[in-house]
């Protein structure tokens, strides 16, 4: 009875057996900062895709002869180990997209905030956004590019206005070792930030 | 070192780059769902996980080809919601909707997913688990 295919005709890539619970993280930047690349270097599948539209339920009704507006949402998955599951979940993090990662974010481990310090300003929206609203504890890995201005970490603390608390961590979105390292700076902040001792 | 620009500094959009990631469409996905809007269960969240129930029940002769494509994909492993949304090429929304009518008739079964805060034991796993993978 399993035909194991996708719409498109392709194999499935199903949990492992024993996988029966699943923790996310949101990686949430500006356009072009490398989410993508970043979810598909730490992820153990092809990365996938889905289309949310903006519009919320409320509003459906009245759309006749109206466009949708659809937000790429792009994931990835880890199994960390037998029984568990860490999902990737990347978004853009304009203040108009607000409603679509709010909602991600209940109950996330964490949220990685993405940025290229060529653009810092791409990262300011998404920084407000989450020290305002967001509960879950967040992060900031700046993505290096070739041409990366080299900040020191003093400097693009002070630029992003960024709390003493915040993590910032360079990252090579490239590079899966870099990304992993980077998630788990994010988890080993969101266990203290909750109380926890991180013991290594 | 040059200076980094400041936060709170005015800023534009590169319209070359925004069409990669969102985009305007005379799609409206939930005509898919039958019409309904919700709401969808409220313990069907992304990460939640999917598992078929060993059934010889039939589906009703009504069920959309969207219903029939999620219990056939289901029917292979154990997936979640977003990556069946993602193979079904349906946004997470209409998936949500489709899941809760598949338990209601018995066929499916949703569990786990984030929802509420996660607890230290959880955290230190997810932490375990990252730093094993190295």
């Amino acid at each position: 009875m399993a035909s194991g295919t996708s719409s498109e005709g392709g194999r499935v890539p199903y949990l492992p057996e024993g996988v029966a619970r699943t923790a996310k993280i949101l990686v949430v930047g500006d356009f072009g900062v490398g989410k993508t690349t970043f979810i598909g270097s730490a992820s153990e599948i092809a990365p996938l895709r889905t289309e949310e539209p903006l519009t919320g339920a409320d509003d459906l009704e009245h759309l006749a002869g109206k466009t949708t507006t659809t937000v790429a949402m792009d994931f990835g998955r880890i199994t960390l180990n037998q029984g568990l599951a860490l999902y990737l979940f990347g978004t853009p993090g304009q203040r108009r997209f607000w409603s679509m990662w709010a909602g991600l974010a209940e109950g996330a481990v964490g949220v990685l905030v993405l940025v290229d310090s060529r653009r810092l300003a791409g990262g300011f929206e998404v920084l407000d956004q989450l020290e305002l609203h967001v509960s879950a504890p967040f992060a900031v890995a700046v993505n290096h590019f070739p041409d990366t201005p080299a900040y020191t970490p003093g400097r693009l603390r002070e630029a992003l206005d960024l709390l003493p608390q915040t993590p910032v961590v360079d990252c090579n979105a490239l590079d899966r070792g870099s990304v992993i390292d980077t998630v788990a700076a994010l988890a080993g902040h969101a266990l203290t930030a909750r109380g926890g001792q991180d013991a290594p | 070192m040059s200076e980094p620009e400041g936060r709170g500094v005015a800023w534009t959009e590169e319209p070359a780059t925004r069409d990669l990631e969102y985009r305007d469409t005379p799609l409206r996905p939930y005509v898919l769902t039958g019409g309904r809007v919700g709401p969808a269960d409220a313990r069907v969240g992304v990460d939640t996980l999917l598992k078929v129930v060993p059934t010889s029940m039939p589906l009703p002769l009504g069920a959309t080809p969207q219903l029939r494509g999620l219990l056939r994909l289901c029917a292979g492993g154990v997936l979640s919601v977003a990556e069946a949304a993602a193979h079904l090429k349906l946004p997470v929304g209409v998936l949500r909707i489709l899941v809760g009518d598949l338990v209601k008739s018995g066929h499916l079964r949703a569990h786990a997913g984030s929802f509420d805060e996660p607890g230290l034991d959880l955290l230190r796993e997810v932490l375990d688990g990252l730093r094993d993978l190295k």
